[in-house]
């Protein structure tokens, strides 16, 4: 019986082996800036777009790695004087991002989402604390009914 | 006895330390980092010109019988929402001409207009329809979208049909073109 149990514990020993080795880690976090996104309010709003505020990401990685975002389901709340059923929404396509990929505010042209999730910035392992700003620009259009919307944006860090 | 509890200590130890393995196990390899943001989108309609209207002067039977033209006017929408324009006639002012009555009894009135639109973006203007129930009409609906959505770039032109009911002077109307939502 005592060898029995032994040859269990043997197992968990194992186990304990197999999760000592240094796996693939890959970090973001957000670092400074808090994304505030203006109000479209004039014609030359809509038809220019309005571009959201800055935020700075700190990318942590023993491994090349991608950043892909992605904006997620949005809400629309009717508000007065706009429609009560909202048929033409935000939506994705109506976003660029805008990356300074070395966060000294120089930054790359605008690009338009294609799809609701694009990789937004690529890198190689850092070794230390890697930096990059994001913004993104909201171009609705007069395709867009009026309407309070609510957008999740969601930053992925992945092995590249 | 002893060695049974002894096993079954064990073995719960094996169970306790895999699933903590497990939990310990969360994928590292990946990291998420999201929030909610909000933002407003305001009616806007937008109501721009590139001519100006203008009416000519009557100055034969068969004009005051059916009526003269006036230019048309370039009118551009530029709306996210569904819209419709109205025509107001404002109040007609007139001063007495030398072939004016003493008194000006029977002005021109909204009674005596009637506009016509072009049905998209092309040269071909509809009927004629009077404001004779109103001084003011819905001249144009159309849906949201910019200046190149059909129908959102058209013209707009008036007829005045006086006849021979409206007193000879010299009138000045105001015309007011006024945008909102449906």
């Amino acid at each position: 019986m005592t060898t029995v149990t032994l040859l269990v514990m043997g197992l968990c020993y194992a186990q304990g082996q197999m999760n000592a080795g240094i796996p693939v880690f890959v970090d973001i976090q957000l670092e400074s800036g808090a994304i505030t996104v203006p109000s479209f309010s004039s014609g030359t709003d809509l038809t220019n777009g309005l571009e959201t505020s800055v935020v700075r990401f700190k990318i942590k990685a023993n491994k090349d790695w991608k950043v892909d975002t992605e904006i997620g389901t949005i809400v629309a709340t009717p508000i007065p004087n706009g429609p009560s059923t909202i048929l033409h929404p935000l939506t994705y396509s109506h976003f660029s991002y805008i990356v300074s990929p070395n966060h000294n505010n120089n930054y790359n042209p605008p690009v338009a989402f294609s799809s609701p999730l694009v990789t937004v910035l690529t890198g190689t392992r850092t070794g230390f604390d890697k930096r990059f700003s994001i913004k993104f620009k909201i171009t609705p259009g007069f395709s867009v009914d009026p309407a309070a919307y609510t957008i999740p944006i969601i930053y992925t860090i992945s092995p590249d | 006895m002893k060695k049974g509890r002894t096993y079954l200590l064990s073995i719960g130890l094996c169970i306790w330390a895999l699933s903590g393995a497990a939990q310990g196990n969360r994928r590292i390899d990946q990291t998420i980092y999201s929030n909610q943001y909000s933002t407003t989108i305001d009616p806007t309609l937008i109501l721009s010109t590139s001519s100006s209207l203008s009416l000519p002067s009557f100055t034969n039977a068969s004009e005051l019988e059916n009526g003269l033209e006036s230019s048309p006017i370039n009118l551009v929408v530029q709306s996210n929402v569904n819209w419709k324009l109205t025509t107001e006639i404002g109040v007609v002012t007139f001063i007495p001409n030398g072939d004016s009555p003493s008194l000006i009894n029977s002005p021109l009135t909204f009674a005596n207009f009637k506009f016509a639109t072009t049905s998209a973006n092309d040269l071909v203007f509809g009927p004629f329809t009077p404001f004779d129930i109103n001084f003011q009409a819905v001249t144009k609906t159309g849906t949201l979208g910019n200046e190149f959505v059909s129908g959102n770039t058209f013209k707009l032109k008036l007829k005045i049909t006086p006849g021979y009911e409206v007193d000879p002077a010299n009138y000045t109307i105001p015309i007011i073109l006024t945008l909102s939502g449906q």
